[in-house]
């Protein structure tokens, strides 16, 4: 491993484009974490350039190896979106008996 | 990794693009259509980052019922549609990570659960060829130290401190390493896109 001398000739300024950078590289944590996040919600720039970043790393996770999640995921989507809209109209598609069972999972995860 | 030329491929986006669309629009049929056809992928993310397959599908279920709840976030003029699942589910997987109690690469990845061989759609819905060899390109360009820690950050979810640690530097000095690669790849990334 190198030393530390060979370090920090110039030192790329910290600005809003470096913060997203580190942002979408997950790098960010405690303080700065909550700094950037409260950032995207208010400065479209910040957030522009935070997309851009995501959208450019994206295609490294190509890289990672597909799986296969368990069943039981879909079933706690499901429940936890028909919990949620409770006044949705019932699906054209969804029989009456789904309804029920999905109110009975709902209940189960409460 | 040359990207085959797949008929189904285009279709598939479109497919997808156009759920994403119709989720958008409240129409919650299309959520069960967009986890049939990317929670292969997505779920390797969250498990990938996470390192522990509870954890992972824990994840997996905030990132589908998320994108329920903020689908009309997903802009299509933007980024292809599994580009974007792909970068929201990551994020999702890092936040369970910084604000939880789950350590970084808690498990092999190798011991995960293997793939059953009906992968839905995988390699239908890579992301965009053209894109995918410019980001390789940048990153190869940057010295072989910097693109590792680059890569560590993005694959296994570390935080410069543990980066630093892992390589046994001052933070400074790690901080430092990598946003000096940030800015290269930016610059780098940027100059293909005014090509």
């Amino acid at each position: 491993m190198s030393a530390p001398e060979d370090t920090m000739p110039t030192e790329p300024t910290r600005d809003d484009p470096m913060i997203a950078a580190e942002w979408a590289l997950g790098l960010l944590e405690g303080e700065e974490l909550l700094a950037a996040r409260g950032k995207y919600a208010t400065d479209p720039a910040f957030a522009w350039r935070k997309e851009w970043w995501d959208d450019w790393f994206a295609p490294l996770s190509d890289a990672m190896p597909g799986a296969e999640p368990g069943d039981h995921v879909w079933d706690g989507i499901a429940a936890r979106v028909a919990a949620a809209s409770p006044a949705a109209p019932a699906e054209p598609a969804a029989p009456a008996t789904n309804v029920v069972e999905l109110q009975a999972r709902v209940r189960r995860w409460q | 990794m040359a990207a085959r030329p797949r008929p189904s491929s285009d279709e598939a986006r479109e497919a997808l693009r156009d759920a994403m669309a119709r989720l958008a629009e409240g129409d919650q049929s299309a959520l069960e259509e967009i986890y049939r056809a990317t929670r292969v992928k997505l779920f390797g993310i969250t498990l990938r980052i996470l390192g522990d397959r509870k954890e992972a599908e824990d994840a997996l279920q905030d990132v589908y019922v998320n994108l329920w709840q903020r689908a009309d976030r997903y802009d299509p003029t933007r980024a292809s549609p599994i580009a974007w699942l792909a970068a929201f589910a990551r994020n999702r997987a890092i936040d369970r990570l910084r604000t939880g109690k789950v350590r970084a690469g808690a498990v092999p990845v190798e011991e995960a659960a293997p793939l059953p061989d009906e992968t839905p759609l995988a390699d239908a819905l890579l992301v965009d060829a053209e894109q995918t060899a410019q980001i390789h390109k940048c990153l190869g360009a940057l010295d072989a130290r910097t693109q590792g820690h680059i890569r560590a950050a993005f694959f296994e979810g570390k935080t410069y401190a543990q980066l630093a640690e892992a390589a046994d530097v001052p933070l400074g000095t790690m901080k430092s390493w990598i946003r000096r690669g940030l800015q290269r790849l930016r610059a780098c990334l940027e100059a293909s896109e005014a090509a």
